[in-house]
This record gives structure tokens, C-alpha cells and sequence, in this order.
């Protein structure tokens, strides 16, 4: 049985488990497992429970939510602006001697606004709020995000910071530059731009305060936030279709006649 | 006529069986391919109410055999579909 199926049968009551988890192994491992094999298993288990509880109220309220969030999902998709946010990764990592710069004050000293202004020439970005001066450099940066994440840390995130943290990264990591931007391709571009100029800024640091960049920079895919809401209503109406499978489903038998 | 409970009863008429022949039996019989989620619902109900029984095993997969009840309830089941695949039958002939 693997993980998400044994994860999956941790959800029926433990009577059930400990009178069929051994069988219902058994039987797993004779027939082998798909996808549909562990739906079966988690509406099975979704029933079993309605069945021990023998009160609906909660599977009622699990339909009902489910309708009203996918409801209100559905509305955030259809009303929010597409935006596509890609990310570039960058695999680096430091010596033990090396004293490098925090990753951030990299980050700060790539996007400076020589190298922001040309991305935005280059690709054509924000070109209705060019004009206004500085505010495009402003709007560009906010869609900037850098995330360190540290093998040995929880991942540090947000947007370019005005100062560096004052820690340096040690051992590998993998540096994760991420811009979202309404237009797709572009959105993609630029951050494989984004992360080019980290790595150009790295090879200006002083040999000590330098990282080595062990993979280049890759995984750079277009999310779009309005395919993720579309994701949230799909599983919201999931969530209500199975309340009303298990509510519509025969929980039990039919009386047996003497 | 997917009711699993009834497949399984149907299943077991002829004999005792564990959960994985079970499924190869429905599946070979009705042509249905239930999940182990809905064959262990119904073997759980149907045990729940005394129609089926689990025999001691030396292994996991344990058999389960009809019991009299289980006999008793079949056979009322399928008393009571008969008239629907008859007249249902006839009725398709005349159209």
C-alpha cells in the first residue's frame, strides 16, 4: 500500500481498521493501485464515518460550504485579472571559507534600476503606466518575489527589500526568483532575465563574498492566479458533489423482512 | 442493479470468497469494477447486519460465506426484480 493510500485509509474509523486494514491491504496488493482506487477508498471512508456518526448534519454542512465556496471561488475567477507569475531557479551554494553576501543584498544590487529600466524597454512592461516616472520601477519591483530555500532553514520570502538581511547563506540552496505579470510569455522571460542578473551580480562580487552557482537557472513555468482560483472552485464543488453522493448514496441496507 | 451490496450477495451465492475474488467475480459476472472503498462499504453493512459472515483465515484474506439470512434476503432481492427484467424484456420486444 503506498503513502497516499495508506494516508487515505487512516481516514475511516480506527473499528474499521483494525477489523479490514489487514484484508484491504491484502486485496490492495492483489490488485494493484490507481487513482481511482484511492477516490473509491477516500469517498468509502468519507461514508464510513457518516455511516458510524449516523447524524448528516456535518455532511450537509460540508455540501452546503462546498457550493458556497465554489460559488464564491468561481466569482474570484471570473472578476480577478489574469496574472502569471514564473518562477526561475538558481542552485547555489557557498564555501566554508567564503564570507558571501546575503543573498537578498545580491538580489538588491541585480534589480537596481539601470538593469530594471532596460527589462522594461526591452519587453515593452507597464506600458500604461509609463510616464509616470519612478512608478513603474515601483509597480516592477512589487512584482518581483526572491525566496531562499535553505535545505536547513525554512524559506525566506518576499518582495526585493529595500536593505539586505544581515545573514549570509551557507551551504546549498536553491535561490527562487519569481514576477508576475498579466502577459504570460513575458512573464516568463523576465524572470530568466531576473535571474541572469543575479548571477552577473554574484560574478561582481568580491572572490570571498561570492557564491558559487552550481545549477543554472531553470524550472521557469507561467502560473497564471486565476487558473489557481479555478483550481480552489474545482475542488470546492468536488468537496459538495461527494457531500451529496454520500447524502444521495444507500448508507445502509434496506430493512431485511422476517 | 449496481446496488453493491447485491452484487456481493450474488457473489457469495455460489461459494465463499475473499475481498479480491469477490471483484473478479462481479467484475466476470455484471461486467461492474468496484473499488475496494465501495466492496469493503458493502461487505461492512452487509456483515452489519448478519447477511454475510467473515470465516477465520490463516492469512489476510479472509472469506466471507452468505448466511442464512443473507441466502433469504438474496432471493426476496431478486423475487422482487424478476418482474422488472421480465415485463421490461417483453416490453422492448413489443416496441
Amino acid at each position: 500500500m503506498n503513502r497516499l493510500t495508506g494516508l487515505v485509509v487512516r481516514f475511516y474509523p480506527r473499528w474499521w481498521r483494525q477489523r479490514y486494514g489487514a484484508e484491504l491491504q491484502a486485496l490492495m496488493e492483489d490488485s494493484g493501485e490507481t487513482w481511482w482506487d484511492v477516490l473509491d477508498l477516500a469517498k468509502g471512508a468519507f461514508a464510513m464515518r457518516v455511516s458510524t456518526v449516523g447524524n448528516v448534519d456535518w455532511v450537509r454542512g460540508a455540501a452546503v460550504g462546498g457550493f458556497v465556496s465554489m460559488g464564491v471561488w468561481a466569482l474570484v475567477f471570473f472578476t480577478m485579472p489574469t496574472r502569471f507569475t514564473s518562477i526561475s531557479t538558481i542552485t547555489i551554494q557557498s564555501s566554508e571559507e567564503a564570507t558571501p553576501s546575503p543573498p537578498a543584498a545580491v538580489a538588491l544590487g541585480a534589480f537596481n534600476d539601470n538593469n530594471l529600466s532596460s527589462l522594461v524597454e526591452k519587453h515593452g512592461l507597464y506600458s500604461s503606466d509609463r510616464g509616470r516616472g519612478t512608478g513603474v520601477l515601483r509597480r516592477f519591483r512589487e512584482d518581483i518575489a526572491v525566496t531562499l530555500m535553505a535545505p536547513d532553514a525554512e524559506a525566506r520570502s518576499g518582495q526585493v527589500p529595500d536593505a539586505p538581511t544581515p545573514e549570509p547563506f551557507r551551504d546549498q540552496g536553491r535561490l527562487q526568483i519569481s514576477f508576475s505579470y498579466p502577459d504570460g510569455p513575458k512573464s516568463q522571460a523576465v524572470a530568466l532575465e531576473l535571474a541572469r542578473l543575479v548571477i552577473e551580480e554574484n560574478l561582481h562580487q568580491p572572490p570571498m563574498a561570492r557564491y558559487r552557482v552550481t545549477g543554472v537557472p531553470d524550472h521557469v513555468a507561467a502560473d497564471s492566479n486565476a487558473t489557481m482560483a479555478l483550481g480552489w472552485a474545482l475542488g470546492a464543488g468536488a468537496l459538495a458533489a461527494l457531500g451529496v453522493a454520500v447524502l444521495r448514496g444507500p448508507a445502509v441496507l434496506p430493512p431485511v423482512s422476517k | 442493479m449496481n446496488d453493491p451490496t447485491l452484487l456481493v450477495l450474488t457473489s457469495l451465492a455460489d461459494g465463499d470468497k475473499h475481498g479480491y475474488a469477490m471483484m473478479a467475480d462481479i467484475l466476470e459476472f455484471a461486467g461492474v469494477e468496484l473499488g475496494p472503498g465501495t466492496l469493503y462499504g458493502a461487505i461492512t453493512r452487509l456483515e452489519a447486519r448478519g447477511l454475510i459472515k467473515g470465516l477465520s483465515s490463516p492469512d489476510r484474506r479472509r472469506p466471507y460465506r452468505l448466511t442464512a439470512a443473507g441466502r433469504a434476503h438474496l432471493e426476496e432481492q431478486i423475487a422482487a426484480l424478476e418482474p422488472i427484467v421480465r415485463n421490461g424484456a417483453r416490453r422492448l420486444r413489443r416496441a
